[in-house]
């Protein structure tokens, strides 16, 4: 039986393993021969572990004893940020290189427990800081549909290890669309769960307020069940949501949704011409789906990416205080502890990691906290309740994920505003804790180029089905073309 | 319009040592974002609202201890630039 990891879902994979039609061990072999054709071209992953035919065989032996999961024996890859006891983790930064992880984050713990087979470190935005993954100390990732674009990013290593066919499915984080707009950029599903869902025990901090790790995958289906795999409450989390909190409340599952779009912001300038028409058709193919459409009003959602790059430089400037050359990573000898922290951190950080932690530093600076700072707060807030009361009308929103398709490798790195703008779209999941999937829907033209672009749902709080229903529409509503 | 002399101090600040050459394209960067952000401004925003039903605040452990007495040491020690004798080595601090 031969595997083409290209095509092959976990699902699929799944299936073939509990019926013995191949082994884990078989099925990694494929995927390691794939990854390492494809890797030298793509570079998805900054390092391929040296033990995968290990833990293949450890999956095969629970699969045998009829102990396996859904995941037991799929090959994943994992974002360079989430600890892997014994393994390097650089978060494709300098100041981290040779850092290795100490303990292993709760969604490795999970995935092992699993049984799953951890391919290698995906590559990645330094410090998770970007929207094309060419930042990295690795070096930037192309894109599988068209090498001489960016994959997206800042898990862009992660996005292009699955659509490259070097992993089933793939783990990366999302602080303002980290895993939504790879996805989409790269022709495959990613979903960020609800703030407080998934553990980020391990994950190495960028924006606190705003991190949650999620799954990448080719379907909704196998997203779901990476998704399944990871989420659950975690005391070593204190953000994580313990599972009796109203909250988590039980949602009646539905299939036929009604589904709010916010008109006056999808008109905004700045959205790919062809990129709304596809929007307007894949809504229109949901409505003969028999879904339910409505227009919302979130009159604020304009402002969403302004309080993100006001919040989120703010907290990064925090928690990457923690890189100061003294206890791990990069240490540069000098005289003076004050210089050894200085050219630790310069020579350590790269350019758009400074870039932000000096932005951070400003924004809540004496003086400037309550014009900058404390204003993101407030409309912050304004947001969240324009989200809670478009909520009570419909099961939920769509946008396009992105404004435009991949862009070329270059393109946009010296302009850190332009590169911010691609956000637009799904920065306010990140700021108002809302779950959000992207999922392949259609395509555009550049430059003689065919490239995917996605459609991006969010629901309220802990409502992740109803994100899997949406997308399960979409895949049913595309087959065929 | 930040100034060189404010990315000296914003490096102070934040411990970064920015080059000569960084400055000014610094400044102009950061500049473009804070324009842009300053929009927030317009926007008139109400009274800070009451908790939520479900947000979680004040989130506490036992207070014992979660770990087994130098569980981690030697791989955290490991990772340490400098070292001595099981313990991460420092400079003088005044």
């Amino acid at each position: 039986m031969t595997i083409d990891p290209t095509t092959l879902t976990i699902k699929l994979a799944h299936d073939a393993l509990r019926n013995k039609e191949y082994s884990a061990v078989a099925l990694a072999e494929a995927v390691l021969a794939h990854a390492e054709k494809e890797n030298p071209t793509i570079n998805a992953y900054v390092e391929v572990f040296d033990d995968v035919r290990e833990s293949a065989k450890h999956a095969d032996t629970l699969l045998a004893s009829g102990k396996g999961s859904d995941l037991t024996g799929i090959p994943l890859g994992i974002k360079d940020n989430m600890l892997i006891k014994g393994k390097i983790a650089s978060s494709g930064s300098g100041i981290l290189k040779n850092y290795r992880a100490v303990y292993d984050a709760t969604v490795i713990a999970k995935l092992k427990e699993a049984g799953a087979v951890l391919i290698g470190r995906t590559n990645m935005d330094e410090f998770a800081m970007g929207g094309s993954t060419e930042t990295g100390i690795a070096g930037p990732t192309k894109n599988p549909i068209d090498p001489t674009r960016v994959p997206g990013g800042s898990s862009g290593g992660s996005a292009a290890a699955v659509a490259m066919g070097g992993a089933l499915g793939a783990l990366g984080s999302d602080t303002g669309g980290s895993i939504r707009q790879p996805a989409s950029f790269c022709g495959i599903v990613g979903m960020k769960p609800t703030y407080g869902a998934v553990s980020r025990y391990g994950l190495m901090s960028m924006a606190s307020s705003l991190d949650q790790i999620g799954p990448f995958a080719k379907t909704v289906e196998d997203a779901e069940m990476l998704y399944r795999a990871i989420a659950g409450h975690d005391p070593m989390d204190s953000t994580s949501v313990p599972e009796n909190n109203p909250l988590r409340a039980a949602v009646a599952k539905k299939d036929k949704l009604t589904i709010g779009i916010p008109e006056s912001f999808i008109a905004l300038d700045g959205l790919d011409a062809d990129v709304r028409e596809n929007f307007r058709a894949i809504i229109a193919a949901l409505k003969d789906e028999g879904h339910t459409i409505k227009t919302v009003e979130l009159p604020s959602l304009p402002y969403a990416l302004s309080v993100y790059y006001v919040i989120m430089p703010a907290e990064v400037s925090a928690n990457l205080a923690r890189y100061d050359g003294i206890r791990y990573g990069l240490s540069v000898p000098a005289d003076k502890l004050m210089q050894v922290y200085m050219e630790s951190r310069g020579q350590g950080f790269g350019k758009e990691v400074r870039r932000r932690i000096l932005m951070g530093t400003y924004v809540l600076s004496a003086g400037y906290y309550d014009a900058y700072y404390n204003k993101a707060i407030a409309v912050r807030r304004m947001i969240v309740r324009e989200f809670t009361r478009a909520f009570a009308e419909v099961d939920v929103i769509a946008t396009p994920t992105a404004p435009s398709p991949a862009w070329k490798i270059g393109a946009k790195i010296s302009d850190p505003l332009a590169m911010y703008l691609e956000d637009i779209f799904t920065v306010p999941a990140n700021i108002a804790g809302l779950p959000g999937i992207s999922v392949p829907a259609g395509t555009v033209v550049r430059d003689g180029s065919t490239l995917p672009v996605g459609i991006q749902f969010m629901a309220a709080p802990f409502h992740e089905d109803m994100l899997f229903a949406a997308g399960k529409s979409v895949e049913q509503s595309r087959k065929g073309a | 319009m930040l100034k060189k002399e404010d990315i000296e101090h914003l490096a102070t600040l934040a411990r970064i040592a920015v080059s000569d050459e960084e400055k000014e394209p610094f400044a102009a960067q950061i500049d473009s974002v804070l324009g842009y952000v300053s929009e927030l401004n317009k926007v008139v925003t109400l009274e800070e609202s009451a908790p939520e039903a479900g947000e979680l605040r004040n989130v506490m452990r036992e207070d014992e201890a979660p770990y087994v007495g130098g569980e981690f040491t030697t791989a955290i020690i490991a990772n340490a630039p400098y070292k001595e004798d099981g313990y991460v080595k420092v400079g003088q601090i005044f």
